[in-house]
């Protein structure tokens, strides 16, 4: 019967089915397109490869929270403690790139997100917290941890007495700023991890029962889907991208272990992006694709109101105009539907 | 399964229970709502553990520990919630938990196979499923056709469906008996648990009734008749079904006339008289509920009007509103904003902005206030003459003409309330954009401009006619039981004692304060009344049985003094002797001068307990028929066929 039905309704456009096209997709990148054009009028310095590539340079950390929020959120997650693990990341990496070198230092440093992610997993899928809760209460106990680590101060940059050794700091710097040829590093750092994740996502067992997992718990349970490892490997995972992320903005920044590091607007932004690409905010809908252009339309605009003279005040409120507008797009649709 | 025993705390669920299924046979398992039927199931199915006894599979003692041990030894349960993950596609539903992984160190599903047998399953159910579609996309007969194909994905032996047809409409009830038919010659045993004893004839092969935990036999269907079955299960004959007995109406109690909401129903009319039982019959997704929750004011309607003639004469319209209760809220805000400056008119006698002093912190609550608190600095760039307010109005009266043009019943009123919001919109838009532009800003333009939109928008208010809502309707003394009782009618979590007040809690109030002394007593009364089955008034309502639960609804609209109740599937998931008492007191209520109007599925419901009936075929009212001249095959043939 319902095959009935979808046969009237097919009308192609372009030999596509209607039905099949992805209009939440379409107007995100027409808005992207809208605003780059308004920018290359609006200013003189916008649309050029160098402010292209500093942008993306510069804010690279974005996309790795992004990423991390995505998975979490596709399985009906929350991860509230993104910020926090940027900041014992960031110190502890420090700490232990000062003894160890610079390897050891980032392989520690990602360990340590690790580690923080699959606390917050085992709080949600064995322990059974609301991931709001595990994930604030890993917030606290996040930045606490940093603070704690460093005495409050900042370690290494401005602050007297230790630094790290001339080519560790090279080498963390090269991590953020380094080029591979005309290719920043970020850039392919940021491919390498997209095109992971999106495989990951689409083409294996544990990306289908993430996306079951949001989309319905119990079934996906009845269906024999392990929910304590899933959580684990799900928050795991996410907790490694935001290590990497916290890596990485040290790196830009200072090369510095800076305890406040996450303590901003990150968290925030990474679940504004991720909401903006069209992930479903109760989970079971999204991924990394629409993610990265949920990223590139924040830092872009962002970056646009900057170039403009615009100050970080008005900022805020236009990116939470712009939050509010995509959820607005998608309630219609669902609405609609 | 053999002996089989199982006790709760407090409570003994299966008494020994035997039951067998052989292959390729329909066995129907019968039972009132907590007679051991699902715990029976889920003892199958390995979510529970028997106390004591044996289950055997193919003669050879088996346990089963945990579910997944269970559909590896080919059992599938099908339950009344459909268990599917709404955005995955077909396929990936079907293959969940097992997709097929291609060899390699990447571990990628092979997702053309999955895709592949997905369809080959389809093929051997006989039905047309796109396989790529999502399934929330599909009806939910389609839906219990893909759990069934999963079911055979699994390669399952034994299949359990739960209730499979409570929300299935005749023909698709007919497609899942075709697909149950098929199974049957594949092997498959099929235990099958229904609340609608005519379909035991139909489809069955042997039947098994459950009453109390204990096991009281198991018949072929051959032999069998309903009423015996029914003794079986109750323990009593229900000699006179329905009570129901001729009364004297009164006058007209609801009147409905030309309701239409686009694509769901169309010219609906109907009155409903104070005494009278109507029933609204046809088939799901006929337009039923959602006429009942149109009448109640739930949802709007495109047209018509609901009028209720008690209490007071006055006419309450349901009024066409524009589609987009969203902008209201934007246009709210944007007139408040604009609005500000008036504040400062009042606090400060006029505003002018041309002799500001931005030394001086401004005056709390002042436009400059606002603008420097809360914006982040003076507003002094909205664009400069009249330019901006022609455009925005302009903007705005194009949008009236294509308006006009496109859906010509759109009244004035409605287009001077759109034509405000779009002007307001449009200049909120130049606002906003004038964040970040640096031009001079004519601030008595918004002053007089703020001043007009919110007089514009009270007068539009003030002569809006009220739209009908819930709280107007309830007022009135209408009362919804809704078809899902469970999440629309109550509070699951809740007690007894708050469910049944909730919907009038004024009537407690005694010196603002809620008077729980007569709470206590005034719900006593009603559990009484109503004979609600509950250890207590305090106990939550998710511990009562499906039928005490309808029963809390209906307390709470009765404490609520409404006297005029539209029923949405009363009975549905309900025992026999619940439906019984539920059958009781609509009459009671009937009796007692209230209308009644009853939406149901089961037509000898419909026969047996309404005075005249009511029929709807895809969202028209197409026949109101007498009590003495309905048949069941009349009706049927109204629900079913076009005239």
């Amino acid at each position: 019967m319902s095959a009935a039905a979808s046969m009237e309704s097919e009308k192609l456009i372009l030999g596509y089915p209607v039905k099949d096209i992805p209009w939440e997709r379409l107007l995100l990148i027409s808005a992207f397109v809208v605003l780059m054009i308004f920018y290359t009028f609006a200013t003189e310095n916008f649309l050029t490869l160098e402010n292209f590539v500093n942008v993306v340079r510069r804010d690279a950390w974005l996309f790795f929270l992004a990423y991390a929020q995505t998975i979490v959120i596709v399985s009906a997650g929350f991860d509230l403690s993104q910020g926090s693990i940027m900041s014992v990341v960031s110190v502890m990496a420090w700490s232990a790139m000062l003894h160890f070198g610079f390897f050891f230092g980032f392989i520690i440093g990602l360990g340590i997100g690790l580690l923080c992610g699959v606390i917050n997993g085992f709080f949600v899928g064995v322990v059974r917290v609301y991931p709001f809760i595990a994930t604030l209460g890993m917030l606290f106990i996040g930045s606490g941890t940093a603070q704690l680590w460093t005495g409050g101060l900042q370690m290494g940059g401005a602050r007297e007495g230790a630094t790290l050794p001339k080519h560790v700091e090279e080498a963390y710097v090269f991590l953020a700023k380094g080029n591979l040829g005309p290719i920043p590093f970020t850039f392919i750092w940021i491919l390498i991890v997209l095109a992971t994740m999106w495989y990951l996502l689409k083409y294996t067992r544990f990306g289908t029962y993430v996306y079951a997992l949001g989309g319905n718990e119990q079934t996906a349970i009845s269906a024999g889907i392990n929910y304590p490892a899933m959580k684990i490997a799900i928050f795991g995972i996410g907790g490694l991208l935001c290590g990497f992320a916290g890596l990485l903005l040290s790196a830009s920044v200072s090369a510095a272990g800076e305890p406040r590091l996450g303590g901003g607007d990150q968290l925030l932004q990474s679940i504004g992006a991720t909401i903006i690409g069209g992930t479903h905010i109760f989970g079971g809908r999204g991924g990394v694709l629409g993610t990265t252009l949920g990223v590139f339309l924040i830092i872009f605009l962002v970056n646009g109101l900057n170039i403009m003279g615009i100050d970080t005040y008005r900022q805020q409120i236009i990116v939470g105009l712009v939050i509010l507008a995509s959820i607005w797009v998608s309630t219609l649709r669902e609405q609609k539907n | 399964m053999l002996k089989i025993d199982k006790s709760f705390p407090g409570v003994h669920a299966l008494k020994e229970v035997d039951f067998d299924l052989a292959e390729g046979e329909v066995h129907i398992l019968l039972g009132e709502n907590g007679a051991g039927k699902s715990t029976l199931i889920k003892i199958l199915a390995g979510i529970y553990h028997a106390d004591s006894g044996q289950i055997e599979i193919s003669e050879t003692p088996t346990v089963i520990p945990d579910a997944r041990t269970g559909r590896d030894l080919g059992i599938s349960v099908i339950y009344q919630e459909l268990n599917l993950v709404p955005d995955l596609s077909v396929a990936k539903n079907i293959f969940l938990g097992r997709e097929p992984v291609l060899p390699g160190v990447m571990r990628r599903v092979d997702w053309a196979r999955v895709e592949q047998e997905s369809r080959a399953i389809m093929e051997r159910l006989d039905v047309r499923i796109d396989v790529n579609a999502p399934v929330r996309s599909l009806s939910v007969a389609d839906q219990q056709m893909v759990e069934i194909a999963r079911a055979l994905a699994f390669d399952c032996k034994i299949l359990v469906m739960d209730e499979p047809t409570s929300s299935l409409s005749g023909h698709e009830i007919e497609e899942l008996f075709k697909a149950v038919t098929r199974l049957r010659e594949h092997g498959v045993g099929i235990i099958y648990i229904s609340h609608r004893l005519e379909e035991v004839h139909e489809i069955g092969d042997r039947v098994t009734v459950l009453r109390d935990g204990e096991y009281m036999g198991t018949w072929d269907v051959k032999d069998v008749e309903l009423d015996f079955l029914i003794t079986q299960m109750v323990g009593r004959t229900l000699d006179e079904k329905f009570p129901w007995t001729p009364r004297q109406h009164g006058e007209v109690a609801l009147r409905v006339r030309g309701l239409t909401r686009n694509g769901v129903f169309e010219d609906i009319n109907f009155d409903l008289h104070y005494g009278e039982i109507v029933g609204l019959s046809g088939l799901v997704g006929a337009g039923r509920t959602e006429v009942a929750r149109a009448v109640m004011g739930a949802d709007t309607v495109d047209s018509g009007t609901v009028e209720m003639t008690n209490a007071t004469k006055e006419k309450e319209e349901i009024q066409k509103l524009p589609h987009y209760p969203l902008w209201m809220a934007l246009v709210d805000v944007v007139v408040f904003m604009l609005a500000l400056p008036l504040f400062t008119v009042i606090f400060q006698g006029i505003y002018d902005p041309f002799t500001l002093n931005m030394n001086s912190p401004p005056p709390l609550f002042s436009a400059n206030w606002f603008y420097e608190w809360i914006l982040g600095g003076p507003l002094y760039n909205i664009p400069n003459g009249p330019t901006p307010y022609i455009v925005a109005a302009g903007l705005a009266l194009i949008r009236q003409v294509g308006l006009w043009f496109l859906e010509r019943q759109y009244s004035w009123r409605t287009l001077v309330i759109d034509f405000a919001s779009w002007y307001a919109l449009a200049i909120g838009a130049m606002v906003i954009t004038s964040l970040f532009t640096q031009n001079f800003v004519l601030e008595w333009v918004m002053i007089w401009g703020g001043i007009a939109m919110v007089a514009i928008r009270f007068l539009t208010i003030l002569t809006h006619e009220r739209k009908w809502t819930p709280t107007l309707a309830i007022r009135r003394g209408l009362g919804l039981l809704p078809e899902d009782r469970k999440t629309q009618g109550l509070t699951q979590v809740l007690s007894v004692a708050y469910n049944t007040t909730s919907a009038n809690i004024r009537r407690l109030i005694k010196r603002w304060l809620l008077n729980l002394t007569m709470e206590k007593d005034l719900v006593d009364e009603h559990i009484n009344q109503l004979k609600i089955m509950t250890p207590d008034q305090e106990t939550q309502i998710r511990f009562l049985s499906g039928g005490n639960q309808q029963k809390v609804v209906l307390a709470k609209w009765l404490f609520r003094r409404a006297n005029v109740l539209i029923f949405d599937e009363p009975t549905r998931g309900i025992d026999v002797g619940a439906k019984f008492e539920v059958h009781s007191q609509m009459l009671q209520l009937a009796e007692d001068g209230a209308a009644v109007m009853m939406i149901s599925s089961e037509l000898p419901e419909i026969l047996g307990m309404s005075d005249r009936i009511l029929v709807m075929r895809e969202g028209r009212l197409t026949a109101d028929i007498d009590r003495n001249e309905a048949t069941q095959e009349g009706i049927l043939r109204y629900a079913m066929t076009a005239d």
